[in-house]
């Protein structure tokens, strides 16, 4: 049982042609791991995120991707969502028009097969609207419309909550957060990540989230590849050295 | 003023017929009064109406002109209003289909202080050619004129024709005015023309805008609610109805109308 990533090799569909992104990536996660990947600005993380997903901007060029043994890489992206894969987005999309509130109900009966139980349903999301600070009448609102970057981000969560997906990946959910959203924000992330069998990937630039939820495994990410991994201390060593030592080597490739 | 009476009207009968008929009909609102009419247009065959509005001093109507034609019909409407002194009128068109449909609405104000809202929701299927235009005349002080048409537009040769022409005289200092055409393209081969037009006589308008837009569906709303679990039509059926949604909103009509439109997508995905 894992979240396995094996020599994952990924371009971008660009109006010049594809560009290639993702140079081999090898990362397990398993059940009850936290891991966090740390790298500089365009280094792919997003892109890595987003190919776990599906995104159809991305192709997979070779590689595999298995949840749990199932290969993910011919399915669609509701079909890896369904199979227990889910993505916090760093650039959360807005769909004028639909409700927070119908969204939530019709993402959790698409995951679950069958629509939630009506009582304990609206009671659940209100429950997790509050975990995140946010005032029930977001359920009312359109998705993402309008909410200021934070809220967009603690919407995110609010859904990692109400799915409760197997494996996770955080795409810079900490960046916007102010210091209380953050706390709370890391809350919500470790209450999930609590039930002990969940895997989880945090993509992100600052230690700080790393404060209250602690990773297991530290990854550095540079030019598509991971270039070393480590426990907690590598995430404060960075901190200190920033990712000098590794830019040098990539021209290598 | 009286209660809200709700009056609904049936003006061409459901069976296919090839004659031309020609279909006059005078509405006038009492002053202060309130009132909400629908107007619902079936069936098939060729038609060719005009219905005429009165709306005294200080009255309030509301008007749906629900066009649920068969796919083959061809169809001219057009809705002649005057808009009294303070009064307000809402209208809304619903087109669902036909072949060639022609919808105009002319808005002309009697005094000061009238108010129009006039909200249009149309879906074009393949070969269909649907046409709506709003003529505004704004010939009175402090006079209001919101227009909203929304429409989508899936299969080959599926067109929207629309036309928006305000004109603010000389008269009609203090106007305020938008309008506003938007279309959601779901599929290739349709063809969307939007022509806001906007002509200003007086210096003194309180605002005065237009805008037209046409897109495709957004791939990055249909990533992201996929991205949840939900499946690829489901997905669209969500976005197409939130594209509606304030707009059905505004028109507070009892009927399942969004069903319908629902249906409609579904059918093409
Ligand atoms: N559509 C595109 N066209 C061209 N280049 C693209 C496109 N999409 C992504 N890229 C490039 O791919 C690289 C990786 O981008 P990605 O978003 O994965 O980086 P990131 O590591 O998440 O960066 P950040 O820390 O800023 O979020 C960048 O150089 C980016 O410019
Ligand atoms: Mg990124």
């Amino acid at each position: 049982m894992s979240l396995l990533i094996k020599d994952l090799h990924v371009s971008v569909v660009t109006e010049t042609g594809d560009k290639p992104i993702l140079r081999g990536v090898n990362l397990e996660i398993r059940p009850g791991e936290v891991h966090a990947i740390m790298g500089p600005n365009g280094s792919g993380k997003s892109t890595l995120a987003y190919s776990l997903a599906g995104h159809p901007k991305y192709t997979i060029t070779s590689g595999a991707i298995l949840l749990d043994g199932v290969d993910l890489v011919g399915m669609s992206v509701d079909e890896r969502a369904r199979q227990g894969l889910f993505l916090a987005m760093q650039y959360p999309v807005e769909i004028p028009g639909v409700s927070v509130a119908n969204f939530l109900r019709t993402a959790k009966h698409a995951i679950d097969g069958q629509a939630p139980a009506l009582r304990t349903w609206v009671k659940q999301v209100n429950q997790s609207l509050a975990d995140m600070a946010l005032d029930k009448e977001f359920a009312a609102r359109s998705v993402n419309e309008g909410f200021s970057g934070g809220e967009k981000k603690r919407h995110e969560i609010v859904q990692l909550h109400l799915l409760n997906p197997r494996y996770a990946i955080l795409d810079e959910t900490d960046s916007g957060l102010d210091i209380d959203a953050l706390r709370v924000v890391s809350e919500g992330v470790n209450r999930y990540a609590e039930a002990g069998d969940r895997g989880l990937l945090l993509i992100t630039h600052y230690t700080r989230i790393l404060r209250y939820i602690k990773p297991d495994f530290v990854h550095v990410f540079v030019d598509g590849q991971i270039v070393e991994q480590g426990d907690a201390s590598l995430a404060e060593r960075l901190e200190e050295t920033g990712y000098e030592a590794w830019l040098g080597g990539s021209d290598a490739n | 003023m009286s209660g809200i009476e709700y009056l609904s009207i049936t003006t061409v009968d459901t069976e296919p017929r090839t004659l031309m008929p020609f279909d006059h009909l005078s509405v006038y609102a009492k002053p202060n009064s309130a009132a909400t009419l629908r107007l619902l247009y079936p069936g098939s065959g060729r038609f060719n109406g005009e219905v005429e509005i009165d709306l005294a001093e200080g009255a309030r109507l509301t008007i749906i002109s629900i066009q649920d034609w068969r796919p083959e019909a061809v169809a001219q409407l057009r809705y002649r209003i005057n808009i009294g002194k303070d009064a307000e009128l809402r209208h809304a068109v619903i087109t669902l289909q036909g072949q060639w449909i022609q919808h105009e609405t002319a808005v002309t104000y009697t005094g000061p202080g009238g108010r129009a809202e006039l909200l249009g929701v149309y879906f074009a299927g393949a070969g269909q050619h649907l046409q709506h235009s709003v003529y505004i005349d704004h010939n009175q002080p402090n006079t209001t004129s919101l227009v909203d048409y929304r429409g989508a537009l899936q299969g080959e040769n599926a067109r929207s024709s629309w036309v928006g022409e305000v004109s603010i005289r000389p008269e009609g200092i203090g106007t305020d005015t938008y309008e506003s055409n938007k279309n959601l393209i779901l599929s290739d081969g349709c063809r969307v023309d939007a022509v806001p037009n906007l002509e200003i006589e007086t210096g003194e308008v309180r605002r005065a805008g237009h805008s037209a837009t046409a897109g495709r569906f957004d791939d990055e709303q249909l990533f992201y609610l996929m991205s949840r679990g939900i499946s690829p039509a489901e997905a669209r059926r969500l976005v197409v109805q939130g594209f509606f949604a304030s707009i059905l909103a505004r028109i507070g009509d009892s009927e399942d109308w969004m069903e319908r439109i629902n249906a409609s997508v579904v059918l093409g995905v």
